[in-house]
């Protein structure tokens, strides 16, 4: 009777506890909402109005809060919500590319260097030099070079991004290819790429995907940093960065010209962050958060 | 410790090779003829050859960086393309504000940020560490230059009472000086402070769970002497590597947060640069930032074989 209970008891309790645990994953909860709220706002906003975010309307320069332009307008009497959500397209799309071109090149590097010695020290010593230059430093001289282009800017945030994935790839695959299953699989299929696609990645990838999460969360700030330095996303094209670069002008006239873009930007960060460290509790509760 | 020194140079070497590539690859990585870049489209072919001619454009890659590597290490980092002045003296000019900046953002972190962090190690869960931790999550939100943009809105625009653009040297009097600096530093400080105070707390209460804590408590030890004298000590390696390391991130930041307030230091340069393609201030700007890098991990590294004699000995041996 007993055993029967437990048999009976165990899968709805195991049903019941992970939808329990869900709502105490609290970050989890709060950071997908805010991430999916700007994302959702962001896309589906703009399709349904006609607003143009670049029309220019020498008529209504620097407008405050209105019926028309909730957001008010900006120098040029272009409609500031309009642009908020264009400018949010521009900045989620530029961290996740990014986020998912690091990520893509991070696990190539971290796999070839957990596993070829010899690839090993250069790859490393490459990543280490790459390391010490700070991000946005790198990011600067990048983009100064390559030119203001979107796609030059996600080009210049995947090369400050990967090494630091190519790291903690690389210190994964060293701890999981010592693993016994690793040992006999490779007895049993000794195909390299057979090993490394169906039971190396889908081993390391909670860590991967974690940490994907924060390079999405500093992608996103590095490209705000960047347009705003006039080294990102060239106008007239809106970014929450270059946005806040005319907005920074504005401060003593027209506030709402930097601070939605900057609530916008916050909110996505935080977002993001919260949402990486849920998961991290969720799927990898043994590593610790990652230092910047 | 003189073998660990000299391994801990041998050890950057590669590192400072690495960096050295890729700021001299910053020129060549633009799309088309560097010199044409920068002097426009419509410069004059001649001139252009002129340009390349004295940027050494001409020679084999190999010989160009060979040419770049021996003049830099010399203290040589080539001339402003549009100032005509040698780039370490345009540097030299320009570090003042964004040091001064970066010294008291790290003197805020170390008052503030450090005893926020000891404090909230000591109640776990109290309201301290709460509130301590929730501004931590902010903190990691916000970049500093955006957090300059609210603070100029609060004390600049709303309540007038602090310069919003500009900056004082000593020579105006202390309390002109500080006007100016305070609110770019409290903007830069808040964000990392963040980080200081979660790495004390962490590193903290590792400490704090150790058997010697309850010793010291059994015999009678006062509790302040406990967490300020025995407890920090043990605590201070990981607090020193993390104020170290945000050094480096406060130069980079000062670097942003000063186009906010207008101040003439290495980020306006910056900024000016990249609108007119001045290569060599940007390759020593990033070469610069790379060094303090390095140089400051490198003075790490060194304080911990310093004060904690087991890593000097296992770096001996390995």
């Amino acid at each position: 009777m007993a055993v029967d209970n437990i048999f009976r008891a165990s899968p709805s309790t195991r049903k019941h506890s992970f939808v329990d645990w869900v709502g105490k994953n609290r970050s989890l909860a709060i950071g997908c909402g805010l991430v999916i709220v700007v994302a959702i706002a962001c896309f589906v906003v703009p399709v349904l109005s006609s607003a143009d975010p670049n029309a220019v309307d020498a008529n209504h320069r620097l407008e405050g809060i209105s019926p028309e332009h909730p957001f008010g307008t900006d120098q040029f009497g272009r409609d500031v919500l309009s642009r908020f959500f264009h400018g949010g397209q521009i900045s989620l799309i530029v961290g996740l590319s990014s986020a998912a071109a690091a990520t893509g090149l991070g696990l190539v590097v971290g796999i070839l260097a957990g596993y070829v010695n010899w690839l090993d020290q250069i790859l490393m010593r490459i990543a280490d030099g790459l390391l010490a230059i700070p991000g946005v430093l790198l990011g600067i001289g990048l983009m100064a070079s390559l030119g203001p282009e979107v796609g030059n800017v996600i080009i210049a945030m995947a090369v400050v991004s990967t090494p630091t994935m190519a790291r903690l790839v690389r210190s994964r695959v060293i701890s999981v290819k010592e693993e016994t299953y690793i040992e006999a699989i490779k007895l049993q299929h000794p195909n390299f790429f057979r090993l490394v696609s169906l039971h190396i990645v889908p081993n390391i990838l909670t860590t991967v995907v974690v940490q994907a999460t924060f390079v999405f969360a500093d992608a996103v700030i590095a490209e705000a940093t960047l347009s705003f330095l006039g080294a990102g996303v060239p106008p007239p094209d809106a970014s929450w960065g270059n946005m806040l670069a005319d907005g920074k002008t504005l401060l003593f006239s027209a506030w709402w010209v930097a601070v939605f873009p900057a609530l916008g930007l916050v909110t996505a960060v935080i977002g993001l962050n919260l949402a990486g460290d849920g998961l991290r509790d969720m799927l990898d509760p043994k590593t610790t958060r990652r230092l910047r | 410790m003189v073998t660990f020194i000299v391994r801990r140079i041998v050890a950057t070497i590669p590192v400072l090779l690495v960096v050295s590539i890729v700021v001299f690859m910053l020129v060549h990585l633009t799309p088309g003829d560097p010199a044409r870049v920068i002097l426009g489209a419509e410069a004059p072919m001649d001139q252009v050859a002129g340009l390349r001619e004295e940027m050494g454009l001409n020679q084999p890659i190999f010989v160009q960086y060979w040419q770049w590597l021996t003049h830099a290490v010399q203290g040589d980092l080539g001339a402003s393309v549009f100032m005509q002045q040698p780039v370490t003296q345009v540097l030299a000019e320009r570090i003042g504000p964004t040091a001064a900046l970066a010294i008291a953002a790290e003197l805020i972190i170390v008052l503030v940020a450090v005893p926020l962090g000891i404090a909230a190690a000591r109640r776990p869960g109290g309201a301290m560490d709460r509130s301590v931790m929730v501004v931590a999550l902010i903190g990691m939100g916000i970049p500093s230059f955006v957090l300059a943009i609210f603070l100029v809105l609060i004390f600049g625009v709303v309540l007038q009472v602090l310069p919003t653009a500009g900056w004082a040297e000593l020579s105006d009097g202390l309390g002109t000086y500080l006007s100016y600096l305070v609110l770019p530093a409290v903007s830069l400080a808040v964000v990392l402070s963040a980080l200081v105070a979660r790495m004390t707390r962490g590193s903290m209460m590792d400490v704090l769970a150790e058997n010697f804590v309850q010793l010291a408590r059994s015999i009678g030890m006062g509790e302040t002497r406990i967490v300020y004298r025995e407890v920090l000590r043990n605590a201070s390696l990981p607090i020193i590597t993390v104020l170290g390391t945000t050094f480096g991130s406060l130069i980079t930041g000062a670097v942003v947060t000063e186009t906010v307030f207008n101040i003439p230091g290495i980020g306006q340069l910056v900024v000016d640069s990249i609108g007119r393609r001045d290569y060599p201030v940007i390759q020593a700007v990033v070469l610069l930032g790379a060094l303090l890098y390095v140089g400051l991990n490198f003075v790490i590294d060194l304080l911990y074989g310093f004060l904690d004699p087991r890593v000097r000995l296992n770096a001996g041996r390995l």
